[in-house]
């Protein structure tokens, strides 16, 4: 089966490489600025956490809660419990859950890229690596 | 206490970037041994902080046209499983055991380096139909070489073997092993060196995510130990990308060497102490 190569989407010098070099941008922009905003969220959440609770939060060691004990959030649900409620803690989860979130969007993107492509055996192995991302959540739980 | 977080994560994210680990290596003994923390929070961070450096480090990779999509998409199949099984195993064994294991862990690693230290682009490999048929292969720009590197990989079974191993260690440590990947194709499937690193950057990413998911629903990610960790491995991280382009291989491997072997000492201590 001879491969289609979109000439636009491949700067030169790389001929030969495949033609991943769109999808490859795509998911590199992706991470960055899933990354990027979920770091901007992180540090909102921090500057709210300090101004809903006191400063000395920051300073101090984090409370001694011992592993296992469920009082971090543990479900999208459970986050939106906090912001909804002005928990401290609740716009820093929802930034860490959305750091969670990107690599299974980039994955997804990868997914889809590769579908269009009709490179089904790759559109495959992008779904079961996207399953394993969903199984993981149901996990936790068990 | 949050200050000193952050410094040791941006230190972690530096190093970690240089040699195309996720930090977690560095992070977790530094939250365990020197600042005290439980080590199932700082597994829960670390494991955060690795999907920041992965996509803090991403778009410099796939730019520089380094990181091969394919192989990383195809192996994170074997990973993910392994983060799976490695997570959900983490949650049922004695913490002191997970000292242990990491530990000895990144001895091995220190070891399985010192053998390949001055090898900077792999020979002639041996044919793997698998590897065609999937289409493990590319080519790269080297910088630091001034040529244009034509690759395959070799052995992909065997690689997709130790990928799986990879994501055991991943759930149940917390760390992204990057590490593991990178012996993975470095070593085992004969991949250039900064291929190997580009997409394990790549590939961490996911990894982590996989045993992130797990740590988040059983509520073992502490927003005051992970936000700064993340942040802190994110700032330092963006500092490593850009140096990595420019030093050589071999360095990078020496560098790389000392630091594993003092760490993997200390745990193992640690684990055995408690």
């Amino acid at each position: 089966m001879k491969i289609r190569r979109p000439q636009a989407a491949r700067p030169a010098g790389l001929r030969g490489a495949g033609d991943l070099r769109a999808i490859d941008l795509a998911i590199g922009a992706v991470m960055r600025w899933g990354v990027v905003l979920s770091a901007a969220i992180i540090v909102l959440g921090i500057v709210f956490y300090v101004t809903v609770a006191g400063p000395r939060v920051i300073l101090l060691s984090p409370p001694g809660v011992p592993p296992g004990v469920r009082t971090n959030p543990d479900s999208l649900a459970a986050v939106l419990r906090e912001l909804s409620s002005r928990q401290p803690a609740a716009v820093t989860d929802l930034g860490l859950l959305l750091l969670i979130a990107t690599p299974v969007l980039s994955v997804a993107i990868a997914t889809v890229a590769f579908g269009l492509e009709r490179d089904w055996l790759y559109a495959g192995i992008g779904l079961i690596v996207f399953a394993m991302l969903m199984i993981s959540f149901a996990l936790g739980k068990a | 206490m949050f200050v000193e977080i952050l410094a040791f994560s941006i230190a972690a994210g530096l190093l970690g970037a240089l040699l195309g680990l996720g930090g977690g290596i560095i992070i977790i003994p530094c939250l365990t041994l020197v600042l005290g923390l439980p080590i199932r929070y700082a597994i829960g961070a670390s494991i955060v902080s690795v999907i920041a450096t992965s996509g803090g480090a991403a778009g410099a990779y796939v730019r520089g046209g380094l990181s091969n999509l394919r192989i990383g998409l195809a192996l994170e199949v074997a990973t993910t499983v392994g983060a799976l099984s490695g997570a959900f195993l983490a949650g049922h064994i004695p913490s002191r055991w997970l000292y242990v294991v990491f530990g000895l862990l990144l001895a091995y690693s220190a070891v399985a380096l010192w053998g390949r230290l001055n090898l900077e682009l792999p020979a002639e490999i041996p044919h793997d139909p698998l590897a065609i048929r999937l289409r493990f292969y590319g080519v790269y720009q080297d910088h630091a070489l001034g040529q244009r590197v034509l690759y395959a990989a070799t052995n992909v079974l065997a690689g997709g073997a130790m990928m799986y191993v990879a994501g055991v260690f991943s759930g149940l440590l917390g760390i992204g092993s990057g590490l593991f990947k990178v012996l993975a194709m470095d070593v085992v499937m004969r991949l250039p060196l900064k291929v190997s690193t580009a997409t394990s950057n790549f590939m961490i990413g996911v990894t982590a995510a996989t045993s992130a998911g797990v740590y988040f629903s059983r509520g073992d990610i502490h927003p005051l130990i992970a936000a700064p960790v993340a942040l802190g491995v994110l700032a330092g991280a963006a500092g490593g990308t850009g140096v990595m382009q420019r030093v050589r291989s071999v360095t990078l491997r020496k560098l790389f060497i000392p630091v594993l072997a003092i760490v993997a000492l200390e745990m193992i201590a640690r684990g055995f102490g408690q």
